[in-house]
């Protein structure tokens, strides 16, 4: 890589006789090179007539020199200045040391793509402590150092090189011929920063996209890591940091409290504990009921007939952009193409993009001999976090529709739904942002596990949101199937590349931004998890999830409360946080309830001794006919979707519990160990067992 | 007129039903300033069943026993407390006035969007509300207002499920009919009748076999709920599934005594005609005539929105006839003579009216143009009935001033002017009124729910009781001890003697002797313990009685007082054994 543009900075304190030759060489050797360059120096308070030198020759040589003034840094000089004139790298000299022209020009020779170069010297044993010379540095990594860091001036490049090692940033190093100059040691201020640097904790520092009003290429840097999400979500709100700082002070002091208290009086902290776990469940038991039968009653979703779709002329209809992040999906990429295929929508108003990652050669190679007019392959560049909503992200920045769609490979969506879709979206009012279609399975009728799993999305789709729909709360999507008018979901920045339900933390942001999630009756057909392990993985995904959105949105939870009619924030809680609390907890209160009812004699006294007697009774009635009415949820789910045979199934629901807490503690682990890892669902297990019949 | 009409539509279902609540409230006033509110037996013994809750030697949830459903009594816990409330029987009767207002909204809103005619939902109504049998019920404690009301909302929810298929009616008239359940054990044919019904829509509807099956499950889920909530109350609290249908004081054992008995029981045909009558009575003939012609006009027709109505409300009659043929209660109409009364439950006949009001709302509606014949043959209906007492006015005025009744006067009057210092021992399931009547304090009573302190009497009553009050014969099961006891009433003196009624006072000088046992039996070999907060019995038994595992003991000495035990809460009183 060659470069075209370098700044040159360089620091000056009485350097009168240096800056002549320096200037004059540097300047005669980049434009040898054909470098566009411009030498700028940062004057400490020379009095020796370096400033007014440097003045008198500014009209031949491109130079620029800024005084500084006490009280203003060095370090928010430069980073000033580079924000006005940008250019790939930007050079550092210390002009005290002698050769330094001569190190430039062999340093420069090195440049290829590197983030920081800077010299070693081999004629010199102390060279590690020592500030070094010359420093090239990206310019952009050099505004992320300045931003970041507090750099002495007597170790100035040095501070920037450790640094940018530590934030990870790729540092080359190379011998340079030339003697170091100096034997001065800075052992001490060497180890100052090391030791600074080893306790300093740093936030993750956000990179622009390269270019303007588009997001591609944005980014974020943390953890000695770069992240390319193509999204410009502020880290504040995104679940790159699972807690943050003050998350983890008050999860910390709260633990810190309860064990404090346990120790204290551990009878009544459990007391407590119990009755706000009554309480808790209690209060989700009311609202998923009236949620509920508020939907068995009103029916609120839109409704689109087949008049409606009937009468629509074709030629006035939209160009709609269908996105669809596959990663080793060959096997069920044919059902996906027949799948679009057979829409009922002009082929020539799609665009359907598969969004296909760099290193998945068998998807590839499937999705390559697809010779298709609307439907277009999109290589997802390489770079971290592989997820998802990276591809979504990217996918976004390429759409041309003025609609836009998710489907997941294995989805076969109504012939209608793209029709449904545009009107729906004409019905409706701008403030409504997303239209989810409901989501159900083709392969309920498998096995066991399929049945369960579908009364479970009849229940959730067709009644608990729908129910939310209707109360103006806010909308956890379901990871398929959303549609959005492309400038809307460009104004709310896409997905977050680091969460692992990017749907439902796009629902929650999107709400909170003061937009709306409409629900409206079309039906996306998917796979069901066939596989207990698969299963367990994909719960344990959603459960993670759900946790990383409950912990960044409530970050910011301003947003939830609309108004005081509308006190979202407290579904927000129940719908998101509780609902994945009780997850968690149900194990436990299983096994006290099963030991209480089976050991009586021995540990009832204790258990009920955790209970105050209204609690004991408000449990009680939680227990028996909370549980039954949850049960009674999944029948009623399954019956309102007339999937008649699954309704006694809702007996057995309670095992299928027992799975997601199982899912539920294994996602926790993986939360606190791999936050952004990425549990593939394998899909297509319901294709080998029609081949295998 | 436009006007009036597009009102009337908007309107009509909620002036009828204020209409309605006005009328009940207007029959309580009257009712209630002619001292005849709590003329049955059954309504005192009902309110002193709830009162027991709060206020007897023995409080707690378990007093409300086994042999009557409890929803009745449990609505009126809210208001029980309150003297006013108990003694005049308001709380009682609000809980009956609500009923039928809810009940007339219902049959009103069904009837019109069956017929869609304001004209057959107003006639529906008519026939309900004016009902003088009904009238008088719905101002007592009697529990036939709350189930009428709950059957007609069940009723209610069961066609409109039928009529728009959607499957959020069929937990609901679940939860309608599960509280039926918990009402009267009618209502336990009712929710099997019921389960059998809607699986036979869906068949009929002719859909496939899973969505029979589905809807079956979707309804008996909720439905059936409360028949096993009972059933399991019923083992944990007594160890007895059953004991609601085979233990004291059930019908069943108390269905034995009455001569119309013999001639009921197991003839289909006697058993039908007694309900039948009472039916008539609570109704009136040209009623049941309609009513049989509007199902057949329905049945021709093909109306099968006002079949499936008539068809579950038409389940009480069912019921009571293989009640009675099977001998599970008893019945009398003036022809024969049960207990010496010659109207004994025939307020079980009102529970047709529901039936007979849709009989009329039908007729009106399939003779469309002649309608106005059904109008005029309801008005005759009901100039016949209110000639006369209603009915279940005149069988509560029958038993008070039968032999019996007017006895229990004369003794009521008799107890208030020489009241017994200690506790009275008394049969609930005979004398419950009795208490009522003569204002004993219902802490001072000994009956078959006081736990420890009726055993200990039922084995000697003088270390408990200084009064005893007996009515021979077999439903008092203190008569039937003092039978096998010989000496039962050694030291105690006949101090009022009828031929119902029998009291015996502890002589003088065994009075003090009284005292003391009830003071020991209260502490009996026992100190009180008062529990604090973080109290466990397992700490209370290792502080106190050595061993942690002496916990049981608390148990055993507490079980009668506290059913819930072992919870505890703080400031709860408890005896436990004096170390």
């Amino acid at each position: 890589m060659k470069i075209k543009k370098i700044n040159i900075v360089i620091p000056t304190l009485n350097n009168r006789v240096q800056v002549n030759d320096l200037t004059h060489v540097l300047n005669t050797n980049l434009g040898e090179v054909g470098i566009d360059h411009k030498i700028i120096f940062f004057d400490k308070g020379s009095t020796d007539g370096t400033v007014e030198y440097l003045q008198s020759i500014s009209h031949e040589i491109p130079i620029k020199v800024e005084r500084l003034v006490p009280g203003k840094k060095l370090n928010k000089l430069i980073a000033d200045y580079l924000t006005v004139n940008d250019t790939d790298y930007v050079m550092i000299i210390d002009p005290d040391y002698k050769p330094a022209a001569a190190v430039c020009n062999e340093l420069l020779s090195y440049v290829n793509g590197q983030d920081v170069l800077s010299p070693i010297f081999t004629n010199d044993g102390v060279a590690r402590h020592q500030n070094p010379p010359v420093t090239i540095i990206k310019s952009r990594v050099l505004t992320h150092l300045l931003e970041v860091g507090d750099h002495k001036e007597q170790i100035f490049q040095l501070s920037l090189i450790s640094y940018a090692r530590h934030l990870g940033y790729e540092v080359s190093q190379y011998v340079v011929k030339e003697a170091a100059s100096s034997k001065k040691n800075l052992w001490l201020s060497t180890w100052r920063l090391k030791t600074k640097l080893a306790f300093a904790g740093f936030s993750p520092y956000r990179l622009s996209p390269v270019y303007k009003n588009t997001m591609k290429w944005a980014g974020v840097h943390y953890h000695k890591t770069r992240f390319i999400t193509h999204t410009t979500i502020r880290s504040q709100h995104s679940a790159i940091t699972t807690f943050s700082k003050s998350q983890k002070l008050i999860l910390f002091s709260m633990g810190g409290g309860l064990l404090a208290s346990i120790v204290l009086n551990w009878r009544l902290t459990l007391l407590v504990l119990f009755s706000s776990i009554v309480i808790l469940y209690f209060l989700d038991l009311l609202f998923n009921v009236f949620i509920i039968f508020r939907s068995l009653f009103t029916n609120p979703e839109i409704v689109i007939t087949d008049e409606d779709v009937n009468s629509l002329k074709e030629e006035k209809l939209p160009l709609i952009t269908v996105l669809c992040p596959l990663y080793k999906e060959e096997s069920i990429l044919p059902q996906f193409i027949e799948a679009m295929s057979s829409f009922d929508y002009p082929k020539d108003k799609l665009q359907v993009l598969l969004l296909l990652e760099e290193n998945d050669k068998g998807t590839i190679d499937v999705a390559s001999k697809i010779a298709s007019p609307f439907i277009k392959t999109l290589l997802v560049p390489n770079s971290l976090p592989k997820t998802k909503p990276k591809a979504l992200n990217w996918g976004l920045s390429h759409a041309r529709g003025e609609y836009l769609v998710i489907y997941d490979a294995e989805d076969v969506p109504e012939k209608d739904q793209l029709k449904k879709a545009v009107i729906a979206f004409d019905r409706t009012g701008k403030d409504v942002f997303c239209l989810q279609a409901k989501l159900n399975f083709y392969n309920s009728h498998q096995n066991l596990l399929t049945r369960l799993f579908t009364a479970e999305y009849s229940l959730w789709f067709d009644l608990i949101l729908t129910g939310l729909y209707s109360i103006d709360a806010p909308i956890p999507l379901g990871g398929t199937s959303n549609f959005f008018r492309t400038k809307d979901i460009l104004k709310v920045e896409g997905w977050d590349a680091f969460n692992v339900c990017e749907d439902c933390d796009l629902g929650l942001r999107l709400y909170k931004r003061g937009h709306k999630t409409a629900l409206f009756n079309s039906t996306t057909f998917e796979e069901a998890n066939s596989n207990l392990n698969s299963w367990i993985k994909q719960r344990s995904h959603w459960i993670k999830g759900y946790i990383q959105g409950f912990f960044v949105h409530i970050r910011s939870p301003k947003g939830f409360m609309r108004s005081i009619r509308k006190p979202h924030f407290f579904t927000f809680l129940l719908v998101v946080g509780g609902k994945t609390l009780s997850v968690f907890i149900n194990p436990f209160l299983w096994i006290i309830t099963i030991s209480y009812f089976l050991f009586r004699p021995f540990i009832g006294h204790l258990i009920e001794s955790f209970y105050p007697a209204p609690i004991f009774y408000l449990g009680l009635f939680t227990l028996m006919i909370g549980n039954l009415i949850y049960l009674y949820n999944y029948m009623l789910g399954a019956a309102h979707r007339g999937q008649w045979n699954l309704v006694k199934l809702g007996y057995i629901v309670p095992f299928y519990w027992l799975l997601m807490s199982f899912a539920a503690w294994k996602a926790l682990y993986q939360l606190l160990v791999k936050p952004y890892y990425w549990e593939k669902t394998t899909h297509g297990l319901h294709l080998k067992q029609i081949k295998a019949v | 007129m436009k006007g009036l009409n597009s009102f009337l539509d908007k309107y009509l279902v909620k002036i009828i039903t204020l209409g309605a609540l006005g009328l009940f409230a207007g029959m309580f006033i009257f009712y209630f300033s002619q001292n005849d509110t709590l003329l049955y037996g059954d309504a005192r013994s009902r309110l002193l069943i709830a009162r027991r809750v709060f206020d007897s030697l023995t409080p707690g949830l378990t007093q409300l026993g086994s042999v009557w459903p409890p929803l009745p009594q449990m609505l009126t816990l809210p208001t029980i407390w309150n003297n006013f409330f108990f003694y005049s029987g308001l709380s009682g009767s609000l809980i009956s006035i609500l009923s039928v207002t809810l009940a007339t909204y219902f049959l009103a809103r069904m009837v019109l969007e069956i017929s869609k005619s304001k004209f057959v939902a107003t006639i529906t109504v008519l026939a309900f509300v004016l009902n003088p049998s009904l009238l008088y019920m719905a101002t007592t404690s009697m529990p036939e207002s709350l189930f009428i009301s709950l059957m007609v909302i069940s009723t209610y929810l069961i066609w409109r499920w039928s009529k728009t298929g959607n499957v959020v009616y069929l937990p609901l008239a679940g939860i309608a009919i599960s509280a039926t359940t918990l009402t009267r054990y009618d209502g336990w044919f009712l929710v099997a009748f019921s389960a059998l019904v809607i699986p036979t829509i869906v068949l009929l509807k002719r859909k496939p076999f899973s969505e029979i099956e589905g809807t079956f499950f979707l309804f008996s889920t909720i439905a059936f709920s409360g028949v096993v909530a009972w059933l399991i109350y019923n083992q944990l609290i007594y160890g007895n599934m059953l004991r609601f249908a085979t233990g004291e004081g059930s019908a069943l054992t108390q269905a034995v005594g009455g001569n119309s008995v013999k001639l009921i029981k197991g003839n289909i045909v006697n058993s039908f005609l007694i309900y039948l009558s009472a039916s008539a009575l609570n109704v009136g003939i040209v009623s049941l005539a309609v009513t049989l012609l509007a199902s057949v006009f329905a049945i021709i027709r093909r109306n099968y929105n006002f079949l499936l109505a008539i068809l579950l409300l038409s389940t009480p009659f069912w019921f009571n006839i293989i009640s009675l043929f099977l001998g599970q209660s008893e019945l009398a109409t003036g022809q024969f003579v049960t207990r010496g009364l010659s109207l004994y439950n025939v307020r079980y006949g009102l529970l047709m009216l529901p039936l007979i009001a849709l009989g009329f709302g039908t007729l009106a509606c399939v003779l469309n143009r002649f309608r106005l014949v059904v109008l005029v043959a309801l008005l005759f209906q009901l100039i016949i009935l209110f000639s006369s007492i209603p009915i279940t006015l005149r069988e509560a005025i029958n038993f008070n001033t039968s032999s019996q009744g007017t006895e229990q006067q004369k003794l009521a009057t008799w107890i208030q002017n020489h009241p017994s210092s200690g506790l009275t021992l008394i049969s609930a399931l005979s004398n419950d009124s009795l208490v009522f009547d003569a204002r004993i304090p219902m802490n001072k009573v000994v009956n078959e729910g006081s736990g420890k302190y009726w055993q200990a009497a039922i084995k000697n009553p003088i270390g408990i009781a200084e009064r005893i009050i007996i009515s021979p014969g077999e439903r008092d099961s203190i008569w039937k001890i003092s039978q096998e006891k010989k000496n039962f009433f050694n030291n105690y003196t006949l101090v009022f003697s009828g031929v119902d009624f029998r009291v015996y006072d502890l002589e003088k000088n065994n009075e003090l002797k009284a005292t003391e046992t009830v003071k020991k039996l209260s502490a009996e070999t026992s100190c009180s313990y008062t529990i604090q907060v973080g109290d466990s019995l397992w700490r209370i038994a290792k502080n106190k009685l050595g061993k942690g595992s002496y916990f049981t003991k608390i148990i055993e000495l507490n079980k009668d007082t506290y059913f819930d035990l072992p919870i505890i809460h703080p400031g709860q009183k408890i005896v436990i054994p004096c170390s």
